[in-house]
């Protein structure tokens, strides 16, 4: 009844809270924000020592392993699920801050958030009690392959199966969705975080240096490759040499990385055999027509949509837009939000 | 390359002719498109032909045009902007499931439903029994068991009421108010406070058990208060103080129900009720008193045993007057 007052005083938001991102979508807006999910925490020294926050976002983010001693930066959330609580909170508060007009009243804005479909009830308790306790009046939850289906313009509502692959940060989601629910989900903990440690790990074993996870990162965007076939790309990689305790620098090619990939790699194509096995026969022959979509930055990594092709043998399709794809979706479904529950979970 | 790039400059006919011809320029047939896409042939003769529509849906032809258009070595977004302008999908999604039915199903056992209803019902049905007694003042035979009692609540003092018309030579009850002999005012005061509790026993012959202490303590008094005024004032002037005071008692007979209110001299509500059809009060404190009497058609009063005619006090049905 007063939801005009309520829109008043609060634009209602949409989350993605991902492990290595944060999206906020604010009703009839958009997407307003994009920043790395990382916080810098300072230590004051002194007699009155307390933790104040120094930064977070982007600014953080490029802290991340070049902090001194009284300050960590701290990426608050893992595998999808909170790792940190206190600083998650602290992180959704400072966005919501960010994104909302500075009023009168302090912002209590309707909340949606995305949830892995892996998450235990005690993470998605931990996620609604963070986002309560930043602010939010009402929170609701979507699980992140719903809201990746929505943003990739898949007919969610449709009697027809959609099958959605998000690679995020920290999880690997994968659904398959008809008449606006799921109908199998299924997910892995392997995402661009492991595929960071696994060309940390390649680098190390291989090269005997040592690297940190933003060049990894980066060599991952530059020259990270799912599928051998196109062509080779090299890259110039400085990193401290574990014999000599020396930075040096060496120069490493696609073809490493694709090694170094393999593994998650086989993790996330293993959970996609498994979500169509699993599959209903009728859904299953919709998929085998229209394919599936990959969304999340995962689907960024060259190749991912070949190689998922040749290992299925189905269409493969990336979403436009895949960074935003579940962003995009939750907001979609913040918009129709009053007039559809069915496509938000419990706890 | 630079063929294609230039085909495609070329190409703003159509997403389909330059797909058709850049893959004839590769030397492609369908079947190998359709094999690296995992596409049927029919959907990339459908991509070809731009009838979308045989596509599964607009994400899906977007995303099996970009596919191709990479296969081809194509830049895909012209491609896609030329898919978008042409066909123009971009048909809002909708979210939730088509439904053509409304209601609700009975959750938990439909057993408790059905009696739910009759409860609220009898809930409700009691409530109302209580507003509406409370209304019509149906709880009100509790309020007075005898006129007797109901005086004796009032705030008026204990001399002053009495439960019946005493006899003419109790006049001598009053006068220790004005009289200045010490040993009357104690003897007399406790027996006009049992006259009073007295009667607030039930019984018939309550009224009567008064009387009679009140006449023997009334007589000595007279006998001792008569001898004094007599040396000093003519006996005329003893009987005028007397005079006012005896009349000053109110008999109010109800016919109907009526709300009555009395001022003594002192502008205190002495008497204030609303008193039953056939009841009988009596009234008695300092006059001149200050009378209003609702529903005064139905009210026959009396002061010091004279009947008052209320008509001309009365305005519309409330009689207001002033009795000296």
């Amino acid at each position: 009844m007063f939801g005009f007052l309520r829109s008043y005083f609060s634009n209602d938001l949409a989350i993605d809270l991902g492990t290595a991102n944060t999206l906020i979508y604010v009703r009839a807006k958009g997407i307003v924000l994009d920043e790395p999910s990382v916080v810098a925490i300072r230590t004051e020294g002194g007699p009155n020592a307390k933790k104040t926050i120094q930064a977070v976002g982007h600014a953080a983010k490029q802290m991340l392993g070049k902090t001194p001693g009284n300050i960590t930066a701290i990426r608050p959330m893992k595998d999808g699920v909170i790792a940190d609580f206190v600083v998650t909170e602290q992180m959704i508060k400072q966005f919501i801050k960010r994104v909302h007009d500075t009023r009168l009243f302090s912002p209590s804005p309707r909340i949606i958030v995305c949830v892995p479909c892996g998450s235990t009830q005690v993470e998605r308790r931990a996620i609604r009690d963070a986002a309560l306790a930043a602010g939010a009046s009402q929170v609701y939850l979507i699980e992140e392959p719903m809201a990746a289906a929505i943003g990739a313009g898949l007919p969610v509502a449709d009697a027809t199966g959609s099958m959605v692959v998000d690679i995020g940060g920290g999880t690997t989601e994968v659904g398959v969705i008809s008449l606006g629910g799921m109908v199998y989900s299924g997910s892995v903990r392997v995402g661009g975080d492991k595929f960071d440690d696994a060309i940390v790990n390649y680098i190390r074993r291989n090269y005997g240096m040592l690297i940190g996870d933003t060049t990894a990162e980066n060599i991952k965007k530059e020259i990270g490759s799912a599928f051998p076939g196109s062509e080779v790309k090299e890259m110039e990689v400085k990193g401290r040499n574990l014999a000599e305790g020396i930075p040096r620098s060496f120069t490493i090619s696609s073809n490493e990385i694709l090694e170094a990939l393999n593994e998650p790699l086989n993790q996330i194509v293993s959970a996609v055999k498994i979500a169509l096995e699993q599959t209903p026969p009728e859904l299953g022959a919709d998929i085998a027509d229209r394919g599936m979509v990959l969304t999340g930055g995962g689907a960024l990594l060259r190749d991912l949509d070949r190689l998922l092709m040749e290992e299925t043998g189905l269409p493969v399709i990336v979403a436009e837009d895949p960074l935003t794809c579940v962003a995009r979706g939750s907001g979609m479904a913040l918009e129709k939000m009053d007039k559809l529950g069915s496509i938000f979970t419990s706890e | 390359m630079l063929d294609v790039s230039a085909e495609q400059a070329a190409a703003v006919v159509g997403v389909g002719d330059m797909l058709r011809t850049t893959r004839e320029h590769h030397g492609l047939s369908l079947v190998d498109v359709a094999q690296a896409l995992k596409l049927t042939q029919r959907q990339v003769q459908a991509l070809e032909d731009e009838r979308f529509d045989a596509l599964p849906g607009a994400a899906f032809a977007r995303g099996f045009l970009r596919n191709y258009a990479r296969l081809l070595g194509l830049d895909p977004e012209p491609l896609i902007q030329s898919l978008a302008q042409t066909s123009g999908v971009a048909a809002p999604a909708e979210l939730a499931p088509i439904s053509n039915a409304q209601g609700t199903l009975p959750n938990g056992d439909g057993a408790l439903r059905p009696s739910a209803l009759p409860m609220a019902l009898i809930a409700a049905l009691l409530m109302l029994a209580v507003v509406g007694g409370w209304y019509f003042d149906w709880f009100q035979t509790t309020e007075d068991p005898a006129t007797g009692a109901a005086v004796a609540d009032t705030p008026v003092a204990p001399a002053a009421l009495t439960p019946v018309v005493p006899p003419p030579d109790s006049a001598p009850l009053v006068i220790p108010d004005d009289a200045p002999t010490a040993q009357v005012a104690p003897t007399t005061a406790p027996t006009a406070l049992e006259a009073v509790a007295v009667p607030s026993m039930p019984g018939a012959p309550a009224p009567v058990v008064p009387s009679a202490p009140q006449s023997d303590a009334a007589t000595p008094v007279a006998a001792a208060v008569v001898p004094v005024p007599a040396p000093a004032a003519p006996k005329p002037e003893v009987a005028a103080p007397v005079e006012p005071v005896k009349s000053s008692r109110l008999v109010f007979r109800f016919s109907k129900e009526s709300w009555v209110e009395v001022r003594d001299a002192s502008g205190e509500i002495i008497f204030s009720r609303t008193n039953r059809a056939g009841s009988v009060q009596e009234v008695s404190g300092k006059p001149p008193y200050r009378l209003v009497v609702g529903n005064a058609k139905s009210v026959e009063l009396e002061y010091g045993g004279k009947p008052v005619d209320l008509a001309p006090h009365t305005n519309v049905s409330v009689a207001r007057l002033t009795l000296e």
